[in-house]
């Protein structure tokens, strides 16, 4: 089932409408992007700030609508805003951002429920013993480090046990031994059977961990490449040529 | 509409509300203004009880309608301000049921404050043995109802600006207005002209018709009406 | 564009919500008096704006009958009996208070009897009680001050005609108690309204249970009866 395709994107675009004062004003934010994704793999998006990253990956959590193009899950067509997709994909933000006042465990039990899920303390703690933050089960979040956010926000898209995973710039803001431990828990989650698709300006980070990476440049596809290309070659210099 | 997501995210909401800085500084005001009115009511002499009693009414209301304006236009900024909407959007979660969610949260949290600032009052009353006069529970539900209509309003108006300054003050403007509607209609019915202005009037809520046979279904239809149109403007809206 | 059940349903809903409110608010319920009284010698306009604009009418009144008990139980400078004096502006703070609020009975009691019987301006008082009479049409309380401070006039053999026939219309109404009817009854006997009279101990007989006043109806119908057939002619004063 290795090369089995879960997420096929094709043609999708996205363009913002930015109303000033007196006039509007039209972005292009996604121009015609297709890929594809295999279940079981790690697949990075590459862009600079702006590059329209956010937007395709917001566009396939269904949080926007693409103006055009289609998106497939499992072979089947996504529409618009399709409540029972979601149940299959856990999405990670760039800025994780928690209701301060609830707990590791509260929070949990909130996104859990959103998704229809009736957890019990094991549930919760396999998964917060999954990401390594087990002992703050009862700690309010506003007093948690930047870290350990990030593995709660791990631990959210985990609780209802989705097939594919969808993370937008994971390790952004984490110091060295942060990054060191999310790597290793998205090569965990991978070989648990996951499929992840992150984005990410750290090149460094994509290199070690993904199968394939696609480069994005002002909203539109630039190279798709597979991991054994780039071992030959050095990524950050085909990031270069292809995304600046 | 999943009954279950709605009623989750009504619970987060008023566990959010509850811990939040303003809802304490609404409480301890409702607190100290309480002591204020054991005062006020001595001064009265033989209306002790009458001044109690409208000052528990008034109080309730005045705090009410600041805590339930204020906390559901930045609750629902806040979460569209940090991206938090995402993640719960990103779940098997329509928008209006985000939305209704978060909005009856607020209208519940509304209610338990009254329902605690009344036990308060009639602790009062048992303490200087007056006898507790249901007319008085009967006037909360007016004020809950003006506080459902409000609420509604500023829900649209936090939807359409997303901005928590515009539509604290513009559900504030209708409040004001809604109490003189019917003052406005009166002088208005004696002009000729003004046909825009009496057709505009007809469309605000006028809260001295609440007392009427069925006031509490015209302010019901209100506060359906302009629920409807959020949630429905809230779906067709680009979340960016 | 397909239209489904649910979005046909939640436009019919809607439209008939609209029609409903709409159609109800043609209804002008002046309950209070109009907002543009706002003059006064002793309060602020913005206080009266912004307590009515926030909802909190009821306390507003209840400070501004504090104030008029402050002002009314501060000593006067001068040798003035307990009450007396002349407190000029207390027909202000009462005329605020049934602005505000002329279903505040208690305060308004208070306030027209303080004019009346305190510092003796009966048209003072009388001019406060029409005002919350004329919203409050069945306080029963009002119509028995009014008809008390007309027996006060009438030992003073002031005959105030007009407030006599007002004051009729009252009492002619459902709640009013016999006590106050037969006041009524008496006073418009002795201003000569003998029909008005006849018409009021009428009332009694035919609505009272205490045999107190369907005794005395009976006796003041023969009375009067006798008084009129005993004149030539109805003798307006």
């Amino acid at each position: 089932m290795k090369n089995e395709k879960l997420l096929v994107i094709t043609s999708i675009s996205k363009t913002y409408i930015i109303k000033d004062l007196f006039k509007k004003r039209y972005k292009r934010a996604v121009s015609d992007v297709s890929f594809s994704v295999n279940r079981g793999e790690i697949v990075g998006i590459l862009g600079l700030n702006g590059a329209g990253k956010t937007t395709i990956i917001k566009m396939i959590c269904g949080i926007t609508k693409p103006d055009s193009g289609k998106i497939e899950f499992e072979g089947k067509e996504i529409r618009p805003f399709d409540i029972d997709y979601k149940k299959n994909i856990g999405y990670l933000g760039e800025l994780p951002y928690f209701y301060p006042f609830f707990t590791a465990k509260q929070t949990l039990e909130f996104y859990g429920g959103l998704s229809d899920m009736d957890l019990d303390e094991e549930n919760i703690d396999s998964v917060l013993s999954t990401v390594g933050i087990l002992k703050y089960k009862g700690e309010k979040v506003k007093n948690f480090s930047k870290g350990m956010m990030q593995k709660l926000a791990i631990a959210t898209t985990l609780i209802h046990n989705p097939s594919f995973l969808i993370y937008d710039e994971p390790t952004s803001g984490l110091d060295p031994i942060a990054i060191r431990d999310i790597r290793n828990l998205l090569l965990f989650l991978k070989n648990e059977g996951k499929t992840i698709l992150l984005s990410s300006h750290s090149i460094s980070e994509v290199e070690k961990i993904c199968d394939k990476v696609i480069i994005i440049k002002e909203g539109k596809l630039s190279l798709i490449i597979e991991k054994e290309k780039w071992l030959d070659n050095n990524l950050e210099d085909i990031f270069v040529n292809y995304a600046v | 509409m999943n009954l279950k997501t709605i009623k989750h995210i009504a619970i987060s909401s008023i566990y959010e509300a509850k811990g939040s800085k303003f809802s304490y500084i609404i409480f301890s005001f409702l607190v100290i203004l309480s002591y204020v009115s054991i005062l006020l009511g001595i001064m009265a002499v033989w209306e002790e009880k009458k001044i109690l009693s409208d000052f528990f009414l008034s109080i309730t209301q005045v705090g009410v309608l600041f805590w339930s304006l204020i906390m559901l236009a930045t609750s629902i900024s806040s979460d569209i301000e940090t991206k938090r909407i995402y993640l719960i959007l990103s779940r098997p979660v329509r928008k209006y049921e985000y939305l209704l969610g978060r909005f009856l949260g607020i209208i519940i949290l509304s209610f338990l404050i009254i329902v605690f600032v009344t036990l308060i009052f009639f602790i009062l009353l048992l303490i200087k043995r007056y006898k507790i006069e249901w007319g008085y529970v009967n006037n909360l539900g007016f004020i809950f109802i003006k506080i459902c209509v409000i609420s509604s309003i500023s829900l649209l108006f936090t939807v359409i600006t997303t901005s928590v300054y515009t539509s604290f003050i513009i559900s504030m403007m209708v409040w004001f207005v809604a109490h003189f509607v019917n003052e406005l209609k009166f002088a208005l019915s004696k002009i000729n002209g003004f046909i825009f202005m009496k057709y505009l009037l007809y469309l605000i809520p006028d809260f001295s018709l609440i007392d009427k046979k069925i006031g509490y279904v015209y302010m019901f239809v209100y506060f359906f009406i302009f629920t409807l149109i959020s949630l429905i403007l809230f779906e067709r809206k680009e979340i960016t | 564009m397909i239209i489904s059940f649910k979005r046909l349903g939640i436009f019919f809903f809607f439209t008939v919500g609209v029609f409903f409110i709409v159609i109800f608010n043609f209804n002008i319920n002046l309950r209070y008096p109009f907002f543009v009284l706002l003059a006064s010698n002793v309060t602020n306009p913005i206080e009266k704006i912004i307590s009515v604009s926030f909802g909190t009418r009821n306390l507003y009144s209840d400070i501004l009958y504090i104030r008029f008990l402050q002002y009314y139980g501060t000593r006067e400078e001068g040798d003035w009996e307990f009450g007396e004096g002349r407190y000029p502006l207390l027909y202000s703070y009462s005329k605020d208070i049934v602005i505000i609020d002329p279903y505040y009975t208690n305060a308004v009691i208070v306030c027209a009897s303080s004019l009346a019987f305190g510092v003796k301006r009966i048209k003072e008082a009388i001019s406060i009680l029409r005002f919350a009479l004329s919203y409050d049409k069945d306080n029963v309380k009002y119509i028995a001050l009014l008809s008390a401070i007309l027996t006060f006039e009438l030992k003073h053999n002031i005959y105030d005609l007009k407030l006599l026939d007002e004051l009729y219309v009252f009492a002619k109404m459902n709640s009013v108690p016999d006590m106050i009817r037969n006041i009524v009854g008496f006073l418009c006997k002795k201003a000569k309204r003998y029909d008005n009279a006849i018409e009021m101990y009428e009332i009694i007989l035919k609505e009272s249970r205490d045999p107190y006043y369907l005794e005395i109806a009976k006796k003041q119908i023969e009375y009067i009866n006798k008084i009129k057939n005993n004149t030539l002619r109805y003798e307006n004063p």
